[in-house]
């Protein structure tokens, strides 16, 4: 940084504004289509397929309404709540024991575990959904929340204990020994003291669990009907049906993306820990 | 105590080693057996056949499978180089200290925190051909105007595009974590014997951050040959299967024709091609990284 600083100190103000100039048109790209579908939904459809394209415009929530007007549009973004913290929350607590036992003892395979990991996240989910579609449909386990659940937590964990596996082996193994000592219990020296020393790598964790399970479209499709159908299907399907009504299916883009993007607002954070972490070692 | 530190990791490892017989092994074991069947759940009076390898032969001898193939290594060979690139120069634009940076950085992330399918749907309505901002703009221009997602020849590269939006935020963020590691005395040392930027960059910044270059490398193919959100959102396959990806024919044959047998094959075909390229790069990754040892 300090160098690139004092380089630039140096050099004349042309450059600055080169520089700013590619700094807004990368901003430009990754702004306007998240932007426009925002000032879509804003619109009226009369307003909307017109060119050029209305900038001034009055605002209304008239497509929010027809939207939300829709029934068991709430409800399914209730079930993709339920279905995604269930998920964060079983498979979290599978892989956190799991890693930390690969990174505290001498098991079986730990040294190509990380690489194991890996390749099992490389296992297409349409390879393992048709089994479970199947299993689910003899069971009539075919949409619950049950059947959602498992298979997103089945398909999350190998990305989560190869996460996790990096997190856990920066904490020093004196931690645990001392704790040991002190007369805790393996158990117990992973709950009071690896947890909370790990907690800023287990929120990115579970961070990215649940933005993945949000957005997941493809075991929603085959695995959920009319009773678990989560929000990112439901919006496909408004979509299906009002396939020229642009103003309310930018709603409901506006209404699928909204939780996830103030999480990830909030938790920046964690979130760019979790996504870095796997890829760079510091 | 001593007796207890033998099975304790065992009981740490019980659930997740329990899920995955349960939900990982079985399933994968389910999908070699069903393989070898010709088995249509739409038939059901016709059940199970055995037919040995016939599943693989005729996936192997069909056209569309190749096509389905071709579709998918355009897709991987179009979509990721752009995006681990345009991802890096990015980084380096943005890897020194300037007005606004924590705003410029928060708003490139913001396609990783955009749910999917509002994504392909805001450049479903950006491409519109009609009444899309995008084919307006470059009408003031004197281009276009173009059919993108309806186009045959067009519609793969709409699908790169809308890809290279989503995924280079990632590319970007990885890379600028990896620059933020580069060793500064090289640098310092190399700028005192009067090595140009480029120099520098060539020489001593390229290998420092050559591993996160092969993991990001590792992750974009394997999320770029399993892609199927983006195509069942975009376009369904079409048209006239310009944008059917193996991943694609694969959902079509297990639940729209239900062949289940063939689905399987083609499956296991899927994980074969995966494996086989995901070995490669793996394989370079932790070369690279014993050289750094």
């Amino acid at each position: 940084m300090s160098i690139n600083h004092r380089l630039f100190l140096l050099t004349s103000a042309g450059k600055w504004v080169v520089f700013y100039v590619l700094v807004l048109a990368t901003l430009g790209f990754f702004l306007l289509p998240t932007l426009w579908m925002i000032v879509t939904s804003l619109k009226m459809n009369s307003d909307n397929m017109v060119l050029p394209p209305k900038l001034a415009f009055t605002p209304t929530l008239f497509n929010y309404m027809t939207v939300l007007n829709n029934s068991g549009f709430m409800k399914s973004f209730l079930n993709s709540f339920i279905i995604s913290g269930a998920t964060t929350v079983l498979s979290v607590m599978c892989s956190a024991t799991s890693s930390y036992a690969y990174t505290r003892f001498r098991l079986f395979g730990s040294r190509s575990l990380s690489n194991f990991m890996l390749i099992a996240r490389m296992i297409p989910p349409i390879v393992l959904v048709l089994p479970l579609y199947i299993f689910s449909l003899r069971s009539g386990l075919l949409d619950t929340y049950f059947i959602m659940v498992i298979a997103l937590t089945t398909f999350s964990l190998p990305f989560q204990i190869w996460l996790l596996l990096g997190f856990f082996s920066q904490i020093p193994r004196d931690l645990d020994e001392v704790a040991r000592i002190d007369g805790c219990s393996w158990f117990g020296a992973f709950i009071r003291v690896i947890l909370p020393v790990s907690a800023p790598g287990l929120a990115a964790t579970c961070l990215l669990t649940f933005f993945y399970s949000y957005n997941d479209l493809l075991f929603g499709i085959i695995l959920s009907g009319n009773n678990v159908k989560p929000v990112s299907l439901a919006v496909m399907e408004f979509m299906g049906r009002y396939s020229y009504d642009w103003g309310a299916i930018m709603a409901s883009g506006v209404l699928l993306m909204i939780p996830t993007l103030i999480i990830g607002i909030v938790f920046q954070r964690y979130m760019i820990q979790g996504m870095t972490a796997g890829a760079v070692k510091g | 105590m001593k007796n207890q530190a033998k099975w304790t990791p065992y009981l740490f490892l019980c659930p997740t080693l329990l899920l995955f017989l349960v939900i990982f092994m079985i399933p994968i074991g389910f999908v070699l057996y069903s393989s070898v069947f010709d088995w249509n759940l739409q038939k059901p009076h016709e059940g199970r056949v055995f037919i040995g390898l016939g599943n693989f032969v005729d996936l192997l001898t069909d056209k569309k499978v190749w096509a389905a193939l071709w579709v998918t290594a355009k897709f991987v060979i179009l979509a990721v180089p752009v995006e681990l690139l345009l991802g890096l120069l990015i980084a380096l634009l943005l890897n020194r200290s300037f007005m606004g940076k924590r705003w410029v950085q928060g708003i490139i992330l913001t396609p990783l925190m955009v749910s999917p399918v509002a994504i392909y749907l805001s450049w479903k309505f950006l491409l519109e051909p009609t009444f899309g901002i995008v084919n307006y703009l470059l009408g003031k221009i004197g281009v276009g105007p173009y059919g993108w997602f309806s186009d045959v020849n067009m519609a793969l590269l709409s699908v790169v595009l809308v890809d290279i939006w989503q995924n280079t935020a990632f590319v970007f963020l990885v890379f600028y974590a990896a620059l933020q590691t580069v060793p500064r005395e090289p640098v310092e040392s190399a700028q005192v014997d009067g090595a140009n930027r480029f120099h520098v960059f060539w020489y001593v910044t390229l290998p420092a951050i050559k591993p996160a270059a092969l993991v990001l490398a590792i992750i974009r193919v394997m999320d770029a040959i399993r892609a199927f959100d983006n195509i069942y959102v975009l376009t369904l396959g079409g048209p006239a299967n310009a944008t059917r990806t193996i991943q694609f024919l694969d959902y079509e044959l297990a639940f729209k024709t239900l062949e289940v047998g063939q689905g399987s094959a083609l499956g296991l075909i899927i994980v074969v091609v995966i494996l086989l390229v995901g070995s490669l790069l793996i394989r370079e990754m932790n070369r690279t990284n014993e050289e750094l040892k």
